[in-house]
């Protein structure tokens, strides 16, 4: 009789993805128990069956169906409507407002002259028509009470919005009030200001030759050092031969890496996948170092392997915040550097030394290995015992470090 | 996902109703095929096609391109298979209380054709396919992307919105199970009646 978790063994074996120690395993106990051999084999027998099943050919029905029952709109044209609604709906009570302030904040004066005629183009407003066809965006039309003109047609778009129209006089007699206190009436339109200065960070392209000379290494931590986080991506022929020697260099420096399972098992063989390293309580020029020795150990290789090129430094952006929150589960904003202040010099007390050997312990140089791209590929922040290990690890952040996110593609 | 993908895509997005048939056209054996061993009726497998590829049209804008388009289309595939399923199974119980029992011979035994190898063939598919609709509808539609589809587990997770770690034991579980329906007199993993599945357990 066999236990439930040896079926199970004898199950995972089918897709012959067991790791050595469950190989093992399913040897043993295929070789001293010929009933599991007999299953065994029946699981497989099924599952080759079942990977032969024929294609069933697709009735020709199904597409005429489909395309019979399409509705009329796009599937844009129908997602966007609430929104162009909502548009509307803003610009119209934007409209409103104006109108009711202008109304009680004009001032006292003028309002004293304004003739009975006059009063029937006071700013107050009606909604007269709210537009909604097919294939017309919607709109709003705005008119003065009592009149039949509009002074304002209110739709989705930025340049239907507050087009003031003048209105018509209902009467010969027309209101001899300047006409700057109806606000409706004064035609401005918001323009924009000159702009004084336009910033632009670029990238900074270093090869990766560079990193190994003094002034290279200088600049790299320069680069690394400009904000409180950073990314790196490396460019590589071979990705997973450079994250060896990242591997083999983060040892080297007193790194200590812990590599996320599904990652490790992606390794053993060449794939098409992006890996990511996040650092943590690294300096710039820790980080600059680290960078050198993986460049020293890749351009020890043959020239034909090429496994490292150019290295892009960038600014992390709303896009790495939300890829290291997915992967790692903690922020990576960009900010003021975090740096040691002179305040923090304290007198040493008695417990000072056990203290500072806990947090050395705690805050120790380590360093994350996940899969980043394809994102279908990645394991979530909560679900990988490795990311855990990390975090439960990493302990404060340290003063003058910068966490990266050091991409190899 | 790829640029012709994309591409198609904005064409669609932008109401052009021809690319959306170049869509159907380019999916629609492996949706239809990843429905009818679900469903396991031609006529219910075609009418849960339709309402995939009418669902991924209403809600092709919300497509974001964050995983492949396959594995999105398959995930609505995924949950309208289960809708229908359960819509049909007053009338269709398979996986009911055991009262209904459904054949594992081939539904049609013809004595006047002699029986050649594609014959046999034939039988064994019907057979097998008769088994697999005896699953679990959970565990049939983990067998039938991983098994049949090849699919991979991270993908079949994403699909079915559930951690990989339960997609390999739901498989294990299908994989044993449809093995104990094939072979009704072997051993196996529920030889504790109480926790076997319904349709398994002998009266």
């Amino acid at each position: 009789m066999l236990l439930e978790t040896e079926y199970e063994l004898l199950a995972q074996a089918v897709d012959g993805g067991l790791s050595s120690e469950q190989f093992d395993l399913f040897t043993t106990l295929t070789t001293r128990s010929p009933e599991a051999d007999a299953i065994f084999r029946q699981l497989l027998s099924q599952h080759r069956q079942l990977q032969a099943l024929p294609i069933v050919p697709v009735p020709t029905t199904i597409l005429p169906n489909i395309l019979a029952k399409l509705p009329a709109a796009s599937p844009r044209v129908r997602s966007r409507r609430p929104l162009a609604w909502v548009s509307a709906a803003l610009a119209a009570s934007v409209v409103l407002g104006i109108g009711v302030g202008t109304y009680f904040f004009a001032p006292s004066t003028s309002r004293v002259k304004q003739t009975t005629e006059q009063a029937r183009l006071k700013p107050t407003v009606v909604v007269d028509a709210v537009v909604l066809q097919p294939d017309v965006k919607p709109f709003v039309l705005v008119k003065p009470a009592g009149t039949d003109v509009a002074i304002a047609k209110i739709g989705p778009d930025e340049q239907d919005t507050l087009i003031a129209k003048e209105p018509e006089s209902p009467s010969p007699a027309k209101p001899a009030e300047p006409r700057e206190e109806n606000i409706f009436a004064t035609g401005s339109r918001i323009e924009l200001k000159p702009l004084k200065s336009v910033e632009v960070t670029l990238p900074t392209l270093l090869a990766s030759s560079e990193f190994t000379t003094d002034a290279g290494k200088k600049r790299l931590a320069t680069e690394l050092g400009r904000d409180s986080v950073s990314r790196v991506d490396l460019f590589s022929k071979n990705p997973v031969l450079l994250v060896e020697q990242m591997q083999a260099a983060a040892k080297n420096v007193g790194v200590h890496l812990f590599i996320e399972s599904l990652t490790a098992e992606r390794l053993k063989k060449p794939t098409g996948l992006t890996f990511a390293f996040y650092i943590e309580n690294l300096t710039a020029e820790e980080l600059a170092a680290l960078l050198a020795e993986t460049s020293k150990l890749a351009h020890a290789q043959s020239k034909s392997e090429g496994t490292l090129g150019l290295a892009h430094i960038i600014t992390p952006g709303t896009t790495e915040q939300k890829d290291v929150k997915e992967l790692v589960g903690v922020e990576f904003t960009s900010g003021k550097l975090l740096k040691s202040s002179p305040a923090e010099a304290k007198p040493i007390s008695s417990d000072t030394l056990s203290k500072v050997t806990q947090a050395l312990k705690k805050s120790e140089k380590s360093a994350l290995l996940l899969t980043y791209l394809p994102t279908t590929y990645r394991v979530g922040a909560t679900k990988a015992f490795e990311v855990k290990q990390f975090l439960d690890k990493r302990g404060e952040r340290l003063p003058n470090t910068t966490p990266a996110l050091i991409v190899v593609r | 996902m790829n640029a012709d993908e994309r591409s198609l895509i904005a064409k669609i997005l932008a109401g052009d109703r021809a690319a959306f048939g170049q869509l159907v056209e380019r999916y629609q054996q492996r949706v239809y095929n990843t429905v009818y061993r679900v469903l396991h009726n031609a006529e219910d497998a075609a009418d849960a096609t339709q309402e995939v590829f009418l669902n991924v049209y209403q809600a092709l804008w919300s497509f974001k391109g964050d995983s492949e388009f396959f594995t999105w289309l398959y995930r609505i595939a995924f949950n309208t298979a289960i809708s229908h399923k359960r819509r049909r199974k007053p009338t269709r119980s398979i996986d009911g209380d055991g009262s209904q029992t459904i054949s594992l011979e081939p539904a049609d035994k013809s004595v006047d054709v002699a029986p050649d190898a594609a014959q046999e063939r034939r039988e064994d598919e019907q057979t097998l396919m008769n088994a697999v609709a005896l699953l679990s509808v959970e565990h049939r539609i983990i067998l039938v992307l991983k098994d049949i589809e090849g699919r991979k587990y991270e993908e079949i997770a994403e699909i079915a919105g559930i951690p990989v770690g339960t997609v390999r034991s739901r498989l294990h579980r299908a994989r044993l199970e449809l093995r104990m329906i094939l072979n009704p007199d072997s051993t196996g993993v529920w030889d504790d009646s109480s926790t076997k599945p319904k349709h398994l357990r002998t009266t």
